[in-house]
């Protein structure tokens, strides 16, 4: 479940971390590149799941659409909507083969450090200081623009309870868009959300954000 | 001899008054000095018996149980504000009260644990961990048979197919290692070895939203484990004011939360608040209406001080001589010690009155040395049985009663009576005049009176004889409790009752392994009693808590079993079959690395894992540091206390082991109390005996004045045994002393009067005797401040302090009464004969 979690949470920050334009070495790149998401009000997007796990010889793999609307909704609903994710910027819901349930992001000590990270990213402040909570790598592939963010734990305790050691965001520079938010679990195990053919201002009916 | 002894001491003193002020000064600061050294116990819990081996030495004594001083926060939805709100409320409240604790210094804080929470995410990630680094130290021997059997490639194949099913799941996710670790099954084998301890941990609570809730969630729970035992009421009351405080406010901000709390450290607090009350407002404020009266019908000021100064000293006295043999003394039983000091004022009164009279410190000491002598003997003699009683409360009370009436004795006899002025002896004419009026009425001579006095005795005999002695094993009786305490622990009483009983039962030993060590002992008794149907579950503690030696043995025969043939076989297995499952072989390398590494035994308590709070539910450090692994047993509920119950027949069986014990008060208690009634039985007649012997040894073995003086004793005391019977009222720990109070008075009267009665020439027409008079006049004074101060016991409060009262009332009415109607009575009419 918190897997899922984390997508979501690194869909709100990178999102959100375009609008913001904060990480000081890129920014402007990122800006740019982001530019088209600035002022939309909803959003639809395909999405292409893909699950690793080292023990297992092939990735699982899913498809579904991800659901914005402004100011916070989201829903990556997969599985032929029998797995979805949703949040509203605080509450997080994942509904498993139709099972749901809930968890807020305050006071979850293993969402914790990421939260912080994303947050001081998101925070709008041009000279947000991530080096206590987090190490933030931008690289550049081609048209592609790669952000690593690997959170800086320093409790041994509570790097056991890290369920991702990092996450990676990708954007496509050239087109404006996102392009997948990756994962990285424990061992040599992995989850990547791949997101195509974006309709901004796309109509998005509420129900989908409901869980039934 | 003594008479003239005490004559010289005086006319040495009245004619050396430096030597007699200096040396009586010097005593007091000396006594004095050291009785404000001794350690004064506020807590009835003093009274808990222990836990005894079958020789009699001790296991454990209760009161050193930390267990027992835990606080319960309850936090009730009264109104259905739901479990997030609870669980804030919780959160608050704990959080103002830690933060309250830690603005004092280190050293004045008071909770060591506030246990309100089980991060069960936490918890569960570590303990992952933990085993991922101990896993053979957790598979016991037995199951290694069970893995042979996981050793064929139909196995293999079928849990390699799980494990990849279960790669994709919660559990998969969060801890992909243990599914690597295990690609032939070995969790669903240990799955089995647990079962018992998974299902039974945690008793009637359950974890909601990281907090301790009751099974129908209407109720959270919090623990606070204290720095300090429940008997450092300081501590105690502090804390408690605190949570008064927060109670209050919470009850304003939050209406919708009810927030109560019990547990020992609360009863300790209103034990004491309410003891201190009740010896300040009852046993304080009767005393000085005594003293008022007395001053009034004495009118010299120094009365007051001059009465109050041996009483003085032999508090002092009997506190230091505690100091120097035990070095600390029950404020419980200092209370119910006014009593003592109400027999060491009559000795006081004995003598000023008699001086009052003849206005001569010589002739005072002629008249009183023997009679005060006498009864300071006896009354030792029956104080002194207390020693024989196996609680440390009564021994303590024994010893401290004996010594105060030595201390005031001597000082009445020795330094008060330099103090007597002749030319400044004063007294209201009135009031002597209104008690020589009293003293020399025939009340021994009025038959209806004798007929009623007759009556009623015959009444109490007949209630003694039929229904004897009982005595109140609960001592919980004996205790304060709060209505608010009493619905906290009834709320939870009902909210976690699952039917049967559950009992609190504990191995010890000298160092926590030892302890451990003993629950093997334990479990294997409990089994037994569990196929016999006695015991329905218990919690298997040392499931969780292995002891190292066994760890070691669990290591080893891991690596025994894990011999390179069989890890090469279980290598050729995968390989065949993880294609077939659609897994990577090479991912289950953490297996054969977990076959080969080094493990070492490790102490799990120690480890910081569990939450403390919850650790000290299944194990502690007593005060005294002995180490006990807690284990909670249930079995059928009892609802009649019976020796034949199941849960007797348990106790039987574990409290038999050395080491082991069940943490139940009130099964030790009736062991003590039968002892104690055996002893009770042994101190009477002993008592009886040794008043007896003196009576016959000091009347130069007259038969007939011995046993006039002894008659109204016996007599006053079977009274009270009837009396106690009449109104239902049973003995306990505490007023079985008043016995020994009411035979001390009872002999004291009794040997005054006989004293004034064989001491004066054969009375010519009542009221002639006039030494029988001065004695009149003194046991009048006396029994006037015992009948107002125990009296003003009834009134208490506290009901240990109340439970004295009745009884210590009739007791003081009934040798009263004997001394002034009975004795004259037989002794007039057997005189004649």
């Amino acid at each position: 479940m918190k897997k899922i979690l984390f997508v979501l949470l690194a869909l709100v920050g990178s999102l959100t971390l375009t609008v913001n334009q904060s990480v000081a070495q890129d920014q402007n790149v990122m800006k740019q590149a982001m530019a088209g998401y600035k002022n939309l009000t909803s959003m639809t997007a395909k999405v292409t799941k893909k699950v690793h796990n080292e023990m297992v010889t092939k990735d699982v793999v899913t498809t579904g659409t991800f659901y914005f609307k402004k100011p916070a909704k989201m829903c990556i609903s997969t599985n032929a909507g029998k797995d979805k994710l949703l949040t509203d910027g605080e509450t997080f819901t994942i509904v498993q083969n139709g099972k749901a349930s809930s968890t807020s992001a305050k006071g979850n000590t293993a969402l914790t450090p990421l939260i912080t990270a994303l947050k001081n990213i998101t925070s709008g402040k041009e000279d947000a200081d991530l080096s206590d909570v987090a190490d933030v790598d931008m690289e550049r592939e081609g048209d592609k623009l790669i952000m690593t963010i690997t959170p800086i734990i320093k409790k041994a305790a509570d790097r056991k309870k890290m369920l991702y050691q990092s996450f990676v965001i990708t954007i496509d520079q050239k087109a404006g868009e996102l392009r997948s938010v990756r994962l990285n679990g424990k061992g040599k195990n992995w989850e990547q959300y791949d997101f195509s053919d974006f309709k901004t201002d796309a109509k998005v009916d509420d129900s989908v954000f409901v869980v039934r | 001899m003594m008479t003239r002894l005490f004559i010289r001491i005086y006319q040495y003193f009245a004619s050396h008054r430096a030597v007699w002020l200096i040396s009586m000064v010097a005593l007091l600061g000396f006594f004095g000095y050291f009785s404000t050294k001794i350690y004064l116990e506020e807590d009835v819990a003093r009274l808990l018996p222990s836990s005894r081996n079958e020789d009699g030495s001790i296991k454990l004594a209760f009161s050193n149980l930390r267990i027992k001083d835990k606080t319960f926060l309850v936090f009730q939805d009264k109104d259905g504000v739901g479990v997030d709100s609870l669980c804030t409320v919780v959160d608050d409240f704990c959080e103002k009260l830690q933060a309250r604790d830690n603005e004092l210094p280190e050293e004045q804080r008071t909770i060591d644990n506030l246990f309100s929470q089980v991060p069960v995410e936490d918890l569960m990630f570590e303990a992952v961990d933990y085993l991922e680094q101990h896993m053979p130290n957790y598979i016991d021997t037995a199951c290694y048979a069970s893995f042979d059997t996981l050793l064929t490639e139909q196995n293999i194949l079928r849990q390699l197919l799980e494990n990849k099913e279960q790669a994709n799941t919660m559990i998969g996710e969060a801890f992909p290692e243990l599914l690597q670790m295990d690609p032939i099954g070995m969790r669903h084998v240990l799955l089995d070895q647990v079962k018992g301890l998974l299902t039974q941990t945690g008793g009637s609570y359950k974890v909601v939203n990281d907090h301790l809730f009751v099974p129908d969630s209407t109720v959270a729970v919090a623990i606070i484990t204290p720095r300090f035992a429940s008997t450092d009421t300081g501590n105690g009351a502090k804390l408690i004011g605190w949570i008064n405080e927060f109670v209050n406010d919470f009850a304003a901000s939050t209406p919708g939360v009810k927030i109560c709390y019990h547990g020992t450290t609360a009863n300790g607090a209103y034990n004491s608040w309410t003891l201190k009350k009740d010896i300040r407002n009852n046993i304080v404020g009767s005393l000085i209406v005594v003293l008022l009266v007395i001053f009034i019908c004495f009118r010299n000021w120094n009365t007051i001080p001059l009465l109050c100064l041996p009483v003085l000293f032999g508090t002092v006295f009997g506190l230091s001589m505690m100091y120097f043999i035990k070095g600390q003394f029950s404020l419980l039983a200092l209370g119910i010690g006014a009593i003592v000091l109400g027999v060491a004022l009559s000795y006081v009164l004995h003598v000023i009155t008699h001086y009052k009279y003849v206005g001569d410190p010589i002739q005072v000491l002629k008249d009183q040395v023997k009679p005060v002598l006498m009864g300071c003997i006896t009354t030792i003699g029956s104080f002194l049985g207390l020693i024989f009683i196996q609680t440390d409360l009564l021994q303590d009370f024994g010893l401290f009663a004996s010594f105060a009436i030595v201390g005031t004795t001597l000082f009445s006899l020795i330094y008060l009576p330099p103090f007597f002025n002749k030319e400044k002896n004063k007294t209201n004419r009135r009031a002597f005049a209104l008690i020589d009026k009293i003293n020399t009425y025939p009340i021994d001579r009025k038959k209806p009176l004798l007929l009623v006095i007759a009556a009623l005795t015959m009444v109490c005999v007949g209630y003694y004889v039929v229904g004897g002695t009982h005595f109140d094993a609960d001592m919980r009786n004996l205790g304060y409790f709060p209505q608010h305490i009493l619905d906290s622990e009834a709320l939870i009483r009902n909210k976690t009752f699952s039917g049967n009983r559950s009992q609190y039962f504990a191995s010890s030993g000298a160092t926590m392994e030892e302890a451990i060590e003993n629950f093997g002992i334990m479990s294997e008794k409990l089994d037994s009693l569990q196929d016999e149907g006695l015991v329905y579950r218990y919690t298997h503690t040392s499931d969780l808590f292995i002891p190292k030696r066994v760890q070691q043995e669990r290591i080893d025969a891991w690596h025994n079993y894990w011999t390179e043939y069989r890890l090469a076989q279980v290598r050729t297995l995968i390989a065949r079959c993880a294609p077939k499952a659609g897994v990577n072989a090479a991912a289950f390398e953490p297996f054969f690395e977990a076959a080969t590494q080094d493990y070492e035994p490790d102490a799990l308590y120690e480890a910081g894992i569990i939450p403390e709070g919850f650790v000290s539910t299944m194990m502690e450090q007593t005060y005294d540091s002995t180490y006990l692994c807690f284990s909670t047993v249930y079995c059928e509920l009892d609802s009649v206390r019976s020796d034949s119950t199941a849960y007797h027949r348990i106790c039987d069986a574990i409290a038999s082991q050395p080491n082991l014990m069940v943490l139940d008060t009130y099964y030790y208690a009736i062991d003590t109390l039968r002892q104690l009634g055996q002893d009770f039985d042994v101190l009477q007649w002993v008592s009886m005996a040794f008043v007896l012997l003196v009576l016959l040894v000091s009347f130069h073995w007259n038969m007939k004045q011995s046993l006039l003086s002894f008659l109204p004793i016996v007599i006053s005391w079977i009274i009270v045994l009837g009396a106690m019977n009449i109104f239902g009222l049973r003995f306990n720990l505490i007023n079985i002393i008043i016995s020994t109070f009411i035979f001390g008075i009872g002999v004291d009267y009794s040997i005054f009067v006989m004293n004034g009665l064989i001491g004066a020439p054969e009375e010519t027409k009542p009221g002639s005797n006039r030494l029988l008079a001065y004695h009149k006049t003194a046991i009048l004074f006396s029994a006037l401040a015992l009948i107002v101060t125990v009296g003003s016991m009834n009134l208490a409060v506290h009901p240990a302090i109340r439970s004295v009262g009745f009884a210590t009332l009739v007791g003081m009415i009934a040798a009263v009464l004997f001394a002034y109607v009975v004795e004259p009575f037989l002794y007039r009419v057997i005189g004649r004969k």
